[in-house]
C-alpha cells in the first residue's frame, strides 16, 4: 500500500531577484518511486489589486542533480508509518538544470487566490530513481519579492 | 492496462481569436481515449481591467489537426507514448468532419479553471482522426485583446 508524506515550508521569502525557484524537489530512494499527488501554495504578502499577478508553475522530471535549496524530512501523513527513503528540499534559488528533463505539468495561479490542486487519481507526476529527481518549479520571476508558503504531498508506490 | 498521460498545453503562444487549447486523437486501432480533467490559467489578464470571460466548449468529430503538436507526457516514466497524439491551435480550430459539442462553459480571465470529470464522464472518443475521432478543447471566444495561458490535460487511453 502506497504511503503518503508532505513536505512544506512556511513564510519563506522568494525574491525578484533569484529569478526562477525549484519550489520542491524529491529524489527517491531506490526501487521505491514516488507519485506527487498535491500541491498547495500561498502568497501571503500579496494584497490589493496593484499586486496582482500570475505566477507560473510546472513539475519537470529528469534533472540529474541538484544544488542548494532547504533539506526536508518527509512527514508521514499516518504517524505509524516508516519515515520516506526519498531526499527532498524545498526553495532552491538555483533551479537543476542538468540532464534530459521532461516537463510533465503547467499551470498559474494568481497570487491574490493562493493555489490547491490535487491529481486526478493515477494522473500524478511519478518518478523513480532511474529519473533521479522530479520537481515543482517556478518557472519565472516574481513581479516584486513576496513572502510564499507551501506543500507537497507525495506518495511512496 | 489504461496509459495515463499529461499534456502540458502550449504556452508563450499568443492567442487572438477562437481556438483550440488542446486537440487530441487516438494514433491505435483498439484505444479509447478519454478527457479526464483538465485547467487553464490566463497569465497575461491581471486586475480589473482585464477581466471578461471566455466562452469554453468541448467538441468531437473533426478529421483535421491544426499545425501545432504538442507532446504528451505518459505521468509513468516507464510507459512507451504511442497511443495519441497532441496539436493546439493559436488562432486555429480542428476541422473537417461533422463536430458535435458534448460540453460548454466559461471562464473569467481573472481566475485560474479547473474541470474534472467524475470517473467514466469524461468526453471520450474511440476513432482515429479519419474517422472524426479529435477531441478538441475550444476557446470560442474572441477574446478582447491577446491572451496568452498556461494549462495541463489529463487524457486516458484504453486499450478495449
Amino acid at each position: 500500500m502506497a504511503r503518503a508524506y508532505t513536505i512544506e515550508f512556511e513564510a519563506q521569502s522568494v525574491t525578484n531577484a533569484n529569478g526562477d525557484y525549484d519550489l520542491f524537489s524529491i529524489q527517491p530512494a531506490s526501487n521505491k518511486p514516488i507519485e506527487i499527488v498535491g500541491l498547495v501554495l500561498a502568497t501571503t504578502s500579496e494584497l490589493a489589486e496593484a499586486q496582482e499577478e500570475w505566477l507560473r508553475i510546472g513539475v519537470v522530471r529528469g534533472h540529474t542533480s541538484l544544488t542548494g535549496g532547504t533539506s526536508k524530512t518527509p512527514r508521514p501523513a499516518d504517524e505509524f508509518d516508516a519515515a520516506s527513503g526519498a531526499t527532498c528540499a524545498a526553495l532552491h534559488s538555483t533551479i537543476a538544470s542538468s540532464g534530459t528533463a521532461v516537463q510533465l505539468y503547467s499551470d498559474a495561479f494568481q497570487v491574490r487566490n493562493g493555489y490547491q490542486f490535487w491529481w486526478p487519481d493515477g494522473f500524478g507526476p511519478r518518478c523513480s530513481s532511474a529519473a533521479t529527481s522530479i520537481v515543482v518549479r517556478l518557472i519565472a520571476a516574481v513581479t516584486d519579492d513576496v513572502t510564499m508558503s507551501g506543500t507537497c504531498s507525495f506518495r511512496e508506490i | 492496462m489504461p496509459a495515463a498521460y499529461s499534456v502540458p498545453l502550449a504556452s508563450g503562444a499568443s492567442y487572438t481569436a477562437q481556438s483550440d487549447f488542446l486537440q487530441v486523437v487516438q494514433i491505435q486501432n483498439g484505444v479509447v481515449i478519454e478527457v479526464v480533467a483538465f485547467h487553464i490559467a490566463v497569465i497575461s489578464e491581471v486586475q480589473q481591467a482585464q477581466e471578461e470571460w471566455l466562452r469554453i466548449g468541448i467538441f468531437r468529430g473533426a478529421t483535421t489537426v491544426s499545425a501545432g503538436g504538442i507532446p504528451e507526457r505518459p505521468v509513468d516514466e516507464f510507459t512507451t507514448a504511442n497511443h495519441i497524439n497532441t496539436f493546439y491551435g493559436p488562432d486555429t480550430i480542428a476541422t473537417g468532419g461533422t463536430e458535435v459539442l458534448l460540453w460548454a462553459d466559461a471562464m473569467n480571465v481573472r481566475q485560474r479553471y479547473e474541470r474534472r470529470f467524475p470517473k467514466g464522464e469524461g468526453p471520450r472518443s474511440a476513432a482515429n482522426a479519419a474517422a472524426g475521432g479529435i477531441i478538441a478543447i475550444r476557446m470560442l471566444s474572441t477574446p478582447a485583446d491577446a491572451i496568452q495561458f498556461e494549462g495541463t490535460a489529463y487524457v486516458l487511453a484504453t486499450r478495449e
